[in-house]
């Protein structure tokens, strides 16, 4: 049974406070943008770097200032960090020589691995003689034939082409639940932590702003960062007021939005000084028609049309926002033609300037 | 910044003090004293740098019974004495002088010719250009006092033998493989996309060159340059047997100084400061550059 | 204009474009490097005696090959300079590497720097002299205090010029004083170069420091380490300026290199021809040395 326990604070301040559990054989992901802190997290894990303050636990033992050799993690760098000058088999064996097994044993082990990862053809060659896709195999199985308690892996697929990431994320997904591994990993692609992971850590400025499956955060996200930065295309928000004694929400002082009763009850009660809000919908569930259709909607003209195969991303302006929504192919568009946009109140979230509140 | 925060998950309420901070805190303490020993190294190392020519220095201010002292004294007031000597009796102006001038001029025309000849190598593919370099390479391997003999006919025959000219001449051509190297492996790093693309805005090559290279490489051209004036301003056997009189550069001379029975210890530290302080003193000032290139040529191949 | 274009474009096949560029260049190599090389074959094979010029000039073949060989003071040259120079690389390595290793973890890295550069660029004269001013006997600063240190513990401590058994350890000393600043610029340099990933997957894989550096940190670093080794050696082996002001050869013939010894038969004696053939056996020493080094670098080389 492993439990991950950790506890780590801030670290030139870039790591806030972070309280973290992570569960036997689970894939979490870290998630953030580039300089959120989710780095360093991981290789304070990996005993790369030191906390300030804070508590690590692997496996019940309390590692936080051990070296990283005794550790018992693996990792997988983002540049795959292969040791130049050996094969591809004594870059694997390397971790396997340090604890002085036999050559028989070494030998055993990584054959295993080669047959996993598929790479026993290039066993006795150079990293620069790899593909990128190689490379990372390689790395992997350096990590794997360790069989530690966790593996942890930083940004794995970004220095990937778009079609070999595609691959991969199912391949490792499938990898690592059939050896049953533990693994967290680190990246700012949100496809990517939503197609792999079992659990979701949302990150930003050293702070965790949300923990949860991927469906879980995607669905409720607890603030208007989270719910902007996962999703693709991203969410649309528009900043409004709200007008507590009309029930509406008004857009940019012309568009007025219309709430239901039982919202505008519901936004009352949570805050008498609930004013300046932020209403976000996501592009898919935004209508286009060429007429005005019977419910609630307003003009905007299309900016620009993104054709996408089997469905369309139209841009589109209103006043001085563009907003986008995502539509099965079947109107024309023109440029600057204007069509009537509309949405449901189902599907609207509503955030304060900090805090989100959420409605399905 | 220890903040003692308990572990809410667990069961056991514990301070941050356990086994793992413990282990910490002596390896700590080790890399604690590891550094203080290595700080300790590298100042007595520099130290060890420093003091010779220090007390070279220190030597050519004192006066001849000072110098000549046992125990060596250590504080004195310092005199100008050896260096009037050697300006005003032993023609030390003439020698510096021949120095300034031959080892700026061989090191300009060393490294014009040279830059030229790598941008040659490296912007053109043609045949032999490999074993050309190579070639230029194996010229650092021949001992120079062998070198010096056929040199030393050929200046005879020609009665060049004692003159600036043949200095400047010589050791242009002495430097011109040094220069080729370091520039080469400069003008490799330079892209020729830029190039290409200024001459398809229609420069022509020199022009392209001029433009578009040259303030490129001109970090590594100083610093080519001054390399090589200090391997010309240092240099000793060739100009101590093929210029034995008005040519003379520095570093001969101070053997001259030490013709006399006893050797003027004062007198010679005094030489030596001549001959050494200015030459350091340039280092220093330019040492990035300097280091940059010598590592960076190195490094190249 | 597109003429122009074109012949701009296609400058860079030109024949004889870039011959012309490096003309200069190869006239004064050429002149340098090989006429040198030619009349020192053709004398090696004559009987020139500058001291001598009376004797006729005959063809003596390799007579002055075989003379050498069997002159003992040839042997014991020999001798000298491969002591000189194996322990004074040696020892230079080792010292710059390590400094190198430690400069690394300290701030305050230019500030070294800027002291070790001083042994590295002062005239090698120079540095001679200072050197046999410190360490002349009774004289110096560093002979006196070192005696008064062998007074302290009773021992006699011997001339380090002086004396014939110390004096070849003592040149090698002030050879290391010299150019280990070399050393440890190179390699601290090539250290600096070396990206910091694999030195972390190799911490995360289990490997100790001490491991991490004779499995990682060397093998990466031994394209730097053989220039820097390959250079070194050939330059010391030809060292001449400081051990002619230091020790001049002696005492007796304690520090006579090969290069002492050529500067003797050449502009002492004046035996020219013999003089040539020392100066062509020697050449033929480094160049089978340079070359196994440099097949040893292996394909990473391009010259």
């Amino acid at each position: 049974m492993l439990k991950n326990l950790s506890k780590k604070f801030g670290k030139v301040e870039a790591v806030k406070n972070v309280d973290l559990t992570v569960k036997d054989k689970e894939l979490l992901c870290l998630l953030g943008p580039s300089g959120c802190g989710k780095t360093t997290v991981l290789r304070m894990i990996a005993g790369l770097e030191l906390p300030n303050s804070g508590t690590v636990y692997i496996g019940g033992r309390e590692v936080t200032y051990l070296e990283p050799k005794d550790r018992d993690v693996a990792m997988v760098f983002q540049e795959y960090a292969l040791y130049p000058h050996l094969t591809v088999f004594e870059n694997i064996a390397y971790p396997l020589r340090v604890r002085r097994l036999s050559n028989t044993q070494i030998k055993d082990k990584i054959e295993r691995v080669a047959e996993l990862l598929d790479i026993k053809e290039i066993l006795s060659r150079l990293p620069s003689q790899l593909s990128g896709g190689q490379k990372q195999r390689v790395s992997l199985g350096r990590a794997i034939v360790r069989e530690p308690q966790i593996f942890l892996m930083d940004e794995p697929l970004s220095s990937l082409d778009a079609q070999m990431r595609a691959v991969m994320r199912s391949e490792l997904k499938r990898l690592f639940k059939k050896l049953q591994g533990t693994v967290i990993f680190v990246t700012h692609d949100q496809l990517e932590a939503m197609s792999m992971s079992d659990r979701m850590v949302v990150m930003s400025a050293g702070k965790i702003q949300q923990k949860g499956t991927p469906m879980d955060i995607f669905e409720r996200p607890r603030n208007s960062f989270v719910a902007g930065f996962i999703g693709d295309p991203a969410i649309n928000f528009f900043d409004c007021e709200f007008d507590r004694k009309l029930g509406k929400l008004i857009v940019n002082e012309v568009l007025v939005f219309p709430l239901s009763k039982s919202l505008n009850r519901f936004l009352c009660m949570r805050d008498s000084n609930l004013n300046k809000l932020r209403m976000g919908i996501r592009p898919n569930f935004i209508q286009v028609s060429a007429t005005k259709p019977s419910s609630w909607s307003f003009q905007a003209e299309v900016y620009i049309c993104e054709p996408q195969g089997t469905e369309e991303i139209i841009n589109l302006q209103f006043k001085q926002s563009l907003f986008k929504a995502r539509v099965n192919v079947g109107m024309k568009m023109t440029m600057g033609q204007k069509i009537w946009v509309s949405f449901d109140e189902k599907h609207l979230y509503l955030f304060d300037q900090e805090t989100g509140q959420t409605l399905t | 910044m220890k903040v003692k925060k308990e572990v809410t998950f667990s069961s056991h309420k514990k301070t941050v003090v356990t086994d793992s901070y413990l282990s910490f805190r002596k390896y700590e303490q080790k890399r604690k004293i590891g550094l203080f020993l290595i700080y300790l190294v590298l100042i007595v190392t520099c130290l060890i740098a420093f003091f010779p020519l220090f007390w070279m220095f220190g030597t050519s201010l004192k006066s001849r019974v000072e110098a000549f002292a046992t125990p060596p004294i250590w504080f004195f007031s310092p005199k100008l004495d050896s260096y009037k000597t050697l300006f005003f009796k032993k023609n030390a102006g003439l020698f510096l002088w021949n120095s300034i001038i031959i080892s700026m001029s061989s090191s300009f025309i060393s490294v014009v010719i040279g830059t030229i000849g790598a941008y040659s190598l490296t912007r053109f593919e043609f045949k032999g250009s490999q074993s050309i370099a190579f070639w230029i390479l194996s010229n650092r391997l021949m001992p120079p006092v062998a070198r010096v003999l056929p040199i030393f006919f050929i200046g005879q025959t020609l009665g060049l033998l004692d003159t600036r000219i043949s200095l400047i001449v010589l050791y242009s051509a002495m430097q011109l493989p040094f220069v080729i190297w370091m520039m080469r492996g400069f003008l490799q790093e330079i892209p020729r996309d830029i190039e290409e693309a200024a001459m398809v805005d229609g420069d022509s090559w020199f022009a392209a060159a001029r433009k578009v290279t040259l303030p490129m490489a001109m970090p590594a051209i100083i610093a080519t340059a001054i390399f090589v004036l200090i391997l010309s301003w240092n240099e000793f056997t060739f100009a101590f047997i093929l210029a034995a009189g008005r040519a003379k550069t520095l570093p001969p001379s101070v053997l001259t100084f030490m013709e006399e029975g006893t050797v003027l210890w004062h007198e010679v530290g005094a030489a030596a400061s001549i001959i050494s302080i200015p030459i350091i003193l340039f280092a220093l000032l330019v040492q990035k550059n300097l280091v940059r290139g010598l590592t960076f040529g190195m490094l190249k191949d | 204009m597109s003429k122009q274009k074109a012949k701009n474009v296609s400058f860079y096949r030109k024949r004889f474009f870039p011959w012309l560029l490096i003309s200069p260049t190869i006239l004064i190599l050429f002149t340098i490097g090989i006429y040198p090389l030619i009349y020192i074959l053709r004398l090696s094979v004559f009987n020139l005696f500058l001291s001598k010029p009376w004797v006729p000039l005959e063809f003596i073949g390799i007579n002055n090959f075989k003379e050498i060989l069997e002159d003992a003071q040839f042997f014991n040259s020999i001798r000298v300079t491969v002591m000189f120079t194996g322990l004074a690389v040696i020892i230079e390595f080792w010292l710059g590497l390590g400094l190198a290793m430690m400069a690394r973890r300290v701030k305050g890295g230019t500030v070294f720097r800027t002291f070790l550069i001083i042994p590295m660029v002062t005239t090698p004269v120079i540095v001679g002299l200072a050197w046999r001013f410190m360490l002349f006997p009774r004289l110096g600063v560093v002979a006196w205090y070192i005696q008064r240190l062998g007074q302290m513990f009773g021992i006699e401590i011997p001339l380090l010029l002086a004396n014939p058994d110390i004096a070849l350890f003592t040149v090698i000393a002030v050879d290391i004083w010299e150019w280990t600043p070399f050393m440890f610029l190179i390699l601290f340099a090539g250290l600096t170069s070396l990206h910091k990933e694999p030195f972390e997957a190799a911490r995360v894989d289990g490997a100790s420091g001490w491991r991490i550096f004779r499995t990682i940190t060397l093998p990466l670093l031994k394209p730097v380490i053989l220039i820097c080794l390959l250079i070194r050696t050939v330059d010391a082996f030809n060292t001449f300026d400081q051990i002619y002001v230091l020790t001049g050869g002696g005492p007796g013939n304690a520090t006579d290199t090969l290069s002492m010894y050529l500067y003797r038969t050449s502009f002492v004696f004046f035996s020219t021809s013999k003089g040539a053939a020392l100066a062509l056996l020697m050449l033929l020493v480094m160049l089978i040395f340079s070359n196994f080094f440099i097949k040893l670098l292996g394909k990473k080389v391009s010259v």
